[in-house]
């Protein structure tokens, strides 16, 4: 129990060792303790930091895992680690030497592509979770970390846009603009360029309310939700407000979500 | 059950055989598809064919998974919290002559020695909330490595496979499901271009068409046309007639599969997605009523 109290985990990778992290914290969870330390080797190359690693390793409780390619590496490492007494988990090695003798050809070794390869993978898995956590106005805490701010009346098409620009790699928060609720304080704080508006003609809004309405079992003029006074308010007060933030304003009135979010996209890039 | 016969795409190696790797995992999904991604992106696109299988639950669907390995000559890449799930893939796999990796096992291996200590068995990893949470985030993941028709092999695992022509909003509709926690494929329907087999042993009731009125699509098109920088009217993308064409082609495959279509056409895509939320709820009641006749 003491020892688990004070473990420390060392990641040793070729690339940005994201996939040992992931796997480690997830077992971690099964004790009753989380790592008191972790300590990251990344983009490492050949032998060269092993005798670091393992000195260090051998100083604390710890255990040592490893994402590496490189199977020359790996069983120097696994010598090392065992000769120390130290826990070396060489998590997917084994799989790589066996894919390698059954696709008959070696695994990338070239470390920059890998890294450009990993990042991506994880920009993407980090931009659709953020998206997921701070869609809809939640989360938004988290708004000054976001790529992109995307606020819109209701039924503008915000988070479809969301999640597809977040599938491109870009953190996407987005945020209804409501008459009656004051939005957020925080969006202040984001810089205007990292703000989008999404507007919409008042005669679709209200086509598209109507046939929710119709939807949900109501008769569309039982509501002011579709009525031509309330969509007029709705959209002035959200215009003046994108306005005072100096959001870009996209109309997506008859626009398919791919074609804004092209837009905003060739936008970002190019930032 | 879905036969896989069919499934390659006719690529091979001169000097090897190419890999069809099955994932699978209880509710460690996202670490098993970390892992994998990992693997594939070592070995490139080509080569390796992943299959996977999360959020398993029983272990009837877990010895199915492991016999469809076992024909098909499948590398097993795993990753259970359950330590009961884990002796079993290992146990089977060794009996089938399946070569299985155990991603989560070394790492919990490691852990107790240093600790001196073994895990809780089983202990629950995550919140209810997390599990939802974590469903939609595997959702969105599937759904991104199932857009527009890329890897027809995943289809089988679709929730609800979106078709439609070009323009029809099935990305972002997709997207949209999946961030309910749907796993939502897409496949385009392109006069020339045969849908993939794989479409065609889909359940109808999971497979939902998409049109839009030939007016709007002309409009889209222009537009998207002049964006590129080409001339819009010179292009057979937006000719009407060309539009008219993709329009009887996919109206053929729809009916063809007997499947609900939806027109977009003055519809928001929540609207859209809602109901199919809503028929993807009822259809399996309504299948057991009507025996899933046509």
């Amino acid at each position: 129990m003491d020892a688990l109290e004070t473990l420390t985990l060392f990641i040793v990778s070729d690339s940005t060792g994201e996939t040992a992290e992931h796997v480690a914290l997830a077992a971690i969870s099964q004790f009753d303790t989380d790592f008191s330390k972790i300590v990251r080797y990344r983009y490492v190359e050949g032998s060269g930091k092993i005798d670091e690693v393992v000195s260090r390793a051998a100083a604390v409780p710890s255990i040592v895992v490893c994402t590496l390619v490189d199977r020359q590496t790996r069983s120097v490492f696994a010598e090392k680690t065992a000769a120390a007494g130290i826990p070396f988990v060489d998590l997917l090695g084994p799989m790589v030497d066996a894919l390698e003798m059954r696709l008959g050809r070696k695994p990338l070794q070239a470390p920059g592509l890998l890294r450009k390869l990993d990042e991506d993978y994880f920009q993407k898995i980090k931009a659709v979770e953020f998206a997921i956590q701070c869609d809809d106005g939640r989360s938004t805490e988290s708004l000054p970390e976001a790529d992109l701010v995307i606020l819109g009346v209701s039924r503008t098409g915000k988070t479809p846009l969301s999640m597809y620009i977040a599938n491109k790699g870009f953190k996407a928060a987005n945020i209804p603009l409501i008459p009656e609720v004051d939005p957020p304080e925080i969006i202040r704080k984001v810089p205007s360029s990292k703000i989008v508006g999404l507007i919409i003609s008042a005669e679709r809004l209200i086509q598209i309310r109507q046939e929710r309405l119709r939807l949900l079992g109501l008769e569309p003029s039982a509501s002011a939700y579709a009525t031509r006074e309330r969509v007029d308010r709705e959209l002035q007060a959200a215009t003046d407000y994108l306005k005072s933030l100096g959001a870009r304003i996209y109309d997506v009135t008859d626009r398919a979500v791919e074609e804004t979010a092209q837009e905003i996209l060739d936008f970002l890039r190019a930032r | 059950m879905v036969t896989f016969g069919e499934r390659r795409n006719g690529f091979s190696f001169p000097d090897g055989e190419n890999v069809d790797l099955f994932v699978l995992s209880d509710c460690l999904s996202e670490v098993a598809e970390a892992c994998a991604s990992w693997i594939t992106r070592r070995f490139g696109k080509t080569g390796i064919e992943i299959t996977r299988f999360g959020s398993l639950t029983g272990e009837d669907k877990i010895r199915e998974a492991l016999d469809e390995a076992s024909r098909t000559g499948a590398v097993v890449l795993h990753c259970f919290l359950s330590g009961e799930y884990r002796r079993l893939v290992k146990e089977t796999c060794l009996g089938q002559g399946t070569d299985e990796y155990d991603a989560f096992s070394p790492v919990l291996t490691g852990l107790e020695t240093a600790a001196g200590q073994g895990p809780k068995e089983d202990r629950a990893l995550l919140h209810p909330m997390d599990r939802e949470y974590f469903r939609r985030v595997r959702a969105v993941e599937y759904t991104i490595a199932a857009d527009d028709g890329g890897n027809p092999s995943i289809l089988k695992e679709a929730d609800v496979v979106i078709v439609g022509i070009s323009r029809t909003g099935k990305s972002p509709l997709c997207m949209y499901l999946a961030h309910r926690g749907i796993m939502a494929a897409n496949v385009p329907l392109v006069p020339g271009i045969e849908p993939p087999p794989q479409l065609f042993r889909i359940p109808r009731t999971r497979i939902v068409g998409l049109t839009r009125s030939p007016v709007s699509l002309g409009e889209i098109r222009t537009r998207r046309m002049s964006m590129m920088g080409l001339p819009p009217e010179e292009s057979l993308y937006v000719r009407s007639e060309e539009i008219m064409r993709e329009i009887d082609y996919a109206s053929g495959i729809m009916e063809n599969l007997g499947i609900v279509i939806f027109d977009v056409t003055k519809r928001a895509i929540e609207e859209t997605a809602h109901e199919i939320l809503a028929l993807l709820a009822g259809a399996q009641e309504r299948h057991s009523f009507h025996g899933g006749a046509k």
